[in-house]
C-alpha cells in the first residue's frame, strides 16, 4: 500500500520522537520533513527516522512540502501561534498539536477557529487515552464493575504541574467518567518558587475539587510542597507517586474502588486493580512479550487520525474541543485561586490567571 | 458522687445551652445551680424548664455570686474568649466552652493561658468524639480493619468555624490526633441561596455573610497533610456533597463510611456506620451509644477532676482544630500551602473581608 498522506514535524525535541515513530509505523503515512530552529536537532531526528526534508524555518517547510498532516511538537507557548500559522499558511488535512493545547482559552479558541476556517482537523496529544492500561480501566468502569462512580482522586508526580501534566490526568479522568461537562471548580495553587517548564510558568503544587455535571466529584493534587524554610527540599504532595508512575488515579464506586498506577507497568502488582475491601481483582496485567509488540499510544493516536481522514464520519477522541474542555478545568483552578472563590463553568476568562497573577506580582 | 459535688452554671440559654443543661441532669455529681442570659425572660423560662434556682442577666454577677465549679459557655462565639477567661479567673475548675473555641488564635491562646493560670480544665465541646459512630470508626482504624489508613474525606454543610470545626476535630480524632503538617485550601463566599435553607442562622447569613456573630464562608475545600502521611480532604458548605459530619475513611484494605447526623432522610446513609471489607458488600455496624455524647463527655470531665488524666476535648486539642481552620483561611488568602505551626493571631477570613479581598456576592 502506498502512502497517501505526507506528514511533517515542527520541533525536533524529545516528544517529536514519538510522533516520528508513529508516522513510521503507519503505511498510509510518509514522514517527509521536519523543522527546528536548531539544524542539529532536525538533523538528528532526520537521521534517526530517515526523514528526507530538514528545515530551519517551518514556514518554508510548509510551502515546499505541502504536508497533509503536521505535528506541532514545540514548547507550550508556541502551540497556539504555530498551529494558527500552519492552518493559515498550509491548510493541512490535520494538525496534531502536543499537549497542552494552549496556555489560555483565548489561544485555544483562536486555534480551533483557524483550523475550522482552513478545514483542518485539529487534534491534541493526550495520547494516554490510547494506552492499554487506561483503556482497560475505562472499560471496567463502563461495565459497572465498581458499581456507580461516586468520586475520583488523582495525584500527579512530584515534578508535575497542572498544564504540563494534569492535562493528561484530567483528560483521562474525563474519559473515565464519560466526558461530562464540568460544573464548577475550586482550587488553590502555591507558586512561590516561580518555576518554569517547557516555556511556561508553572506552580509548585496545586489542589482542586472539581464537580462535573454528571455529579461526579474529582479531587486533584499535583506537584511538590515548597518548604516552610527556604533551601529545604520540596516534599511530594503524594509521596506514593513518582516520576515513573506519572500519576495515580483512584475511582471510588458504590461497590469498590478502581486504582490505576499510572504509567508504572513494571511493578510487582497489576497496574489496574479493583479493590473491594481486602479483595483485589486484577483488571490489567502486563504481559512483557505482548507489550513489546503493541503499537505505542502515539502510534494508535496517529492511526486513528489517519482513520478519520479516510472516513469523515469518524470523530477522533483527541479532538481539540475535548482538549479545550480539559484546559478549561485546569485554568479554572488558577482562576479560583485568583478570585478566591469557586468558579462556575464555562470559564469566562481568556487569559491564563497564573501568568497574569505572576505578572501583577500577586503571587 | 453525691449530687451537688460539682455546682454548674450555664451561660447562654439558647439551643446549645439546652444540651448542656440536659447533660448536667444526667451526669452524676453535678448540679446545675444557675443560668445566665442577657434576655431575662428567656433565662427564666430556661431555668423553669430545667428546675434551676437562680438566674442572672450578667455573667460576671453570676460568677461572683455563685463561684460555680463548672461553667458552660454557650453564647455566640464572639463572647467565648472573654467569658472563658472570666470563668477561669473566678476559680472555676472546669470551663466547657462551646465550639468554635474562638474567632482567632489570639483569643484561643488567651483562653489557654487563663486556664493554665487558674488550673482550670478547659474543654471545647467537640462532643462528637463521644458519639459511638465516630468512636467505633476510630476503633476499626486502630484495629487495622481497613489496613493502613491513607485518606479521610470529611463532608459537612455549613461553614468552617460553625460546622467545619467538628469536621476537622473528628478528622484529627480518626487519625489518632497526629499533628497536622500543612494545610492547603480555598474558600467561597458567593452564590447566595446555595446554603441549606433549614440551617441555623441562614436568613441573617444571606444578608450579612455572618452567622452567630462572625463572618463565615459559603463553602470551603481543604487538604490537610498529617505528619503520619495521612491526607484529609474536607468538603464544607455549598461545595460539600451533602451530609453533616459525614466521612469516607480509606485504608489499604477497605473503606469505612460514617453517614453523619440524621437530617430527616435528605442525605444518603445518614446515621449509619458501614464497613466495606470484601466482596463489594457493605457491612452494617450498629455501635451502642451508652449515653448521649455530651453526658459521656461530662462524665469524663468529672473523672479527670477526681482521678486526673486527660480529656479528649481539651483546650489544647480545640486550639489545634482552630489552627487548622485559620490555616485554611490563610491558604486562601496567601495562595499558598500553609505550614503548621501557624500562629497568626488574627482571623485571615475577617481580614480578607475587611480588605475587600474576597468577593461576597
Amino acid at each position: 500500500m502506498s502512502a497517501r498522506y505526507r506528514a511533517a514535524i515542527i520541533g525536533c525535541g524529545r516528544v517529536s520522537r514519538g510522533h516520528a515513530a508513529a508516522y513510521a509505523q503507519d503505511p498510509r503515512v510518509e514522514l517527509v520533513a521536519c523543522a527546528d530552529i536548531s539544524g542539529e536537532a532536525s538533523g538528528c531526528l532526520g537521521d534517526e527516522f530517515a526523514i528526507p526534508g530538514r528545515y530551519l524555518d517551518y514556514r518554508e517547510m510548509l510551502l515546499e512540502e505541502r504536508p497533509e498532516v503536521v505535528s506541532v511538537c514545540t514548547h507550550h507557548h508556541l502551540h497556539a501561534p504555530m498551529t494558527i500559522d500552519v492552518a493559515r499558511t498550509a491548510a493541512p488535512r490535520a494538525i496534531l498539536c502536543e499537549k497542552p493545547i494552549a496556555l489560555d482559552l483565548g489561544e485555544a479558541d483562536a486555534m480551533i477557529e483557524a483550523c475550522r476556517a482552513a478545514g483542518t482537523m485539529l487534534l491534541v496529544g493526550h495520547q494516554r487515552r490510547f494506552s492499554p492500561q487506561y483503556i482497560a480501566a475505562r472499560e471496567a468502569l463502563a461495565g459497572g464493575r465498581i458499581g456507580e462512580v461516586v468520586s475520583v482522586e488523582a495525584f500527579g508526580h512530584p515534578g508535575a504541574s497542572l498544564l504540563v501534566d494534569s492535562t493528561h490526568t484530567i483528560d483521562l479522568v474525563r474519559s473515565f467518567i464519560g466526558d461530562p461537562a464540568g460544573e464548577w471548580v475550586i482550587g488553590q495553587i502555591d507558586a512561590r518558587q516561580h518555576r518554569q517548564a517547557w516555556g511556561q510558568p508553572v506552580e509548585d503544587c496545586a489542589v482542586a475539587w472539581i464537580r462535573f455535571q454528571n455529579g461526579v466529584h474529582v479531587l486533584l493534587g499535583v506537584g511538590s510542597v515548597p518548604p516552610a524554610v527556604p533551601d529545604e527540599p520540596r516534599e511530594p504532595i503524594n509521596p506514593t507517586v513518582d516520576g515513573k508512575t506519572y500519576h495515580r488515579i483512584i475511582v471510588h464506586g458504590t461497590k469498590g474502588r478502581l486504582e490505576v498506577d499510572g504509567d508504572a507497568l513494571s511493578g510487582d502488582r497489576a497496574p489496574v486493580r479493583i479493590h473491594r475491601g481486602a479483595e483485589v481483582e486484577e483488571v490489567f496485567v502486563v504481559d512483557p512479550e505482548e507489550a513489546g509488540k503493541r503499537p505505542s499510544a502515539v502510534a494508535r493516536e496517529v492511526s486513528s487520525l489517519v482513520d478519520c481522514l479516510e472516513d469523515p464520519g469518524l470523530r477522533h477522541p483527541l479532538n481539540a474541543e475535548s482538549a479545550r474542555a480539559t484546559l478549561e478545568a485546569l485554568l479554572a483552578v488558577y482562576e479560583s485561586s485568583r478570585r478566591r472563590q469557586a468558579v462556575r463553568l464555562p470559564l469566562d476568562v481568556e487569559d491564563n490567571p497564573l501568568i497574569s497573577m505572576l505578572n501583577e506580582g500577586t503571587l | 458522687l453525691a449530687t451537688g459535688t460539682y455546682r454548674a452554671a450555664v451561660i447562654g440559654c439558647g439551643k446549645v445551652g439546652r444540651g448542656h443543661a440536659g447533660s448536667y441532669r444526667n451526669a452524676p455529681g453535678t448540679d446545675l445551680v444557675a443560668v445566665v442570659d442577657v434576655n431575662g425572660a428567656v433565662c427564666k423560662a430556661f431555668a423553669g424548664e430545667f428546675g434551676v434556682e437562680r438566674t442572672y442577666v450578667n455573667p460576671v454577677d453570676m460568677l461572683e455570686g455563685e463561684k460555680p465549679d463548672i461553667v458552660s459557655v454557650c453564647t455566640w462565639p464572639p463572647l467565648h474568649a472573654d467569658l472563658t477567661v472570666a470563668a477561669c479567673e473566678a476559680g472555676s475548675r472546669v470551663v466547657l466552652c462551646e465550639k468554635p473555641m474562638a474567632l482567632n488564635l489570639a483569643e484561643a491562646d488567651r483562653m489557654l493561658d487563663a486556664a493554665r493560670g487558674s488550673g482550670t480544665l478547659l474543654c471545647i465541646n467537640h462532643q462528637r468524639r463521644f458519639s459511638a459512630r465516630y468512636a467505633a470508626a476510630r476503633r476499626l482504624i486502630e484495629e487495622g480493619e481497613i489496613g493502613e489508613l491513607t485518606q479521610v474525606t470529611g463532608i459537612c454543610n455549613g461553614d468552617a468555624l460553625t460546622d467545619g470545626t467538628h469536621l476537622i476535630d473528628l478528622t484529627r480524632f480518626l487519625n489518632g490526633d497526629v499533628s497536622i503538617g500543612s494545610v492547603f485550601g480555598a474558600i467561597e463566599m458567593s452564590h447566595r441561596g446555595y446554603v441549606d435553607p433549614d440551617g441555623m442562622g441562614t436568613l441573617e447569613f444571606n444578608e450579612t455573610r455572618m452567622r452567630y456573630g462572625h463572618h463565615a464562608e459559603t463553602g470551603a475545600m481543604g487538604l490537610l497533610f498529617f505528619e503520619n502521611g495521612v491526607r484529609a480532604h474536607l468538603e464544607i458548605g455549598i461545595l460539600a456533597r451533602g451530609g453533616y459530619q459525614r466521612f469516607f475513611i480509606d485504608g489499604t484494605e477497605g473503606r469505612i463510611e460514617v453517614g453523619g447526623d440524621p437530617t430527616g432522610g435528605r442525605t444518603e446513609n445518614e446515621g449509619r456506620l458501614r464497613l466495606l471489607r470484601s466482596s463489594g458488600d457493605w457491612e452494617e455496624l450498629e455501635p451502642v451509644q451508652e449515653a448521649d455524647p455530651m453526658t459521656l463527655s461530662l462524665r469524663s470531665m468529672i473523672s479527670v477532676l477526681e482521678d486526673g488524666g486527660d480529656h479528649l476535648l481539651s483546650g489544647e486539642s480545640g486550639r489545634a482544630t482552630m489552627e487548622a481552620i485559620m490555616a485554611l483561611y490563610e491558604s486562601a488568602r496567601a495562595r499558598k500551602i500553609v505550614h503548621l505551626p501557624f500562629d497568626y493571631p488574627e482571623s485571615p477570613l475577617e481580614e480578607m473581608i475587611a480588605a475587600g479581598e474576597v468577593p461576597v456576592n
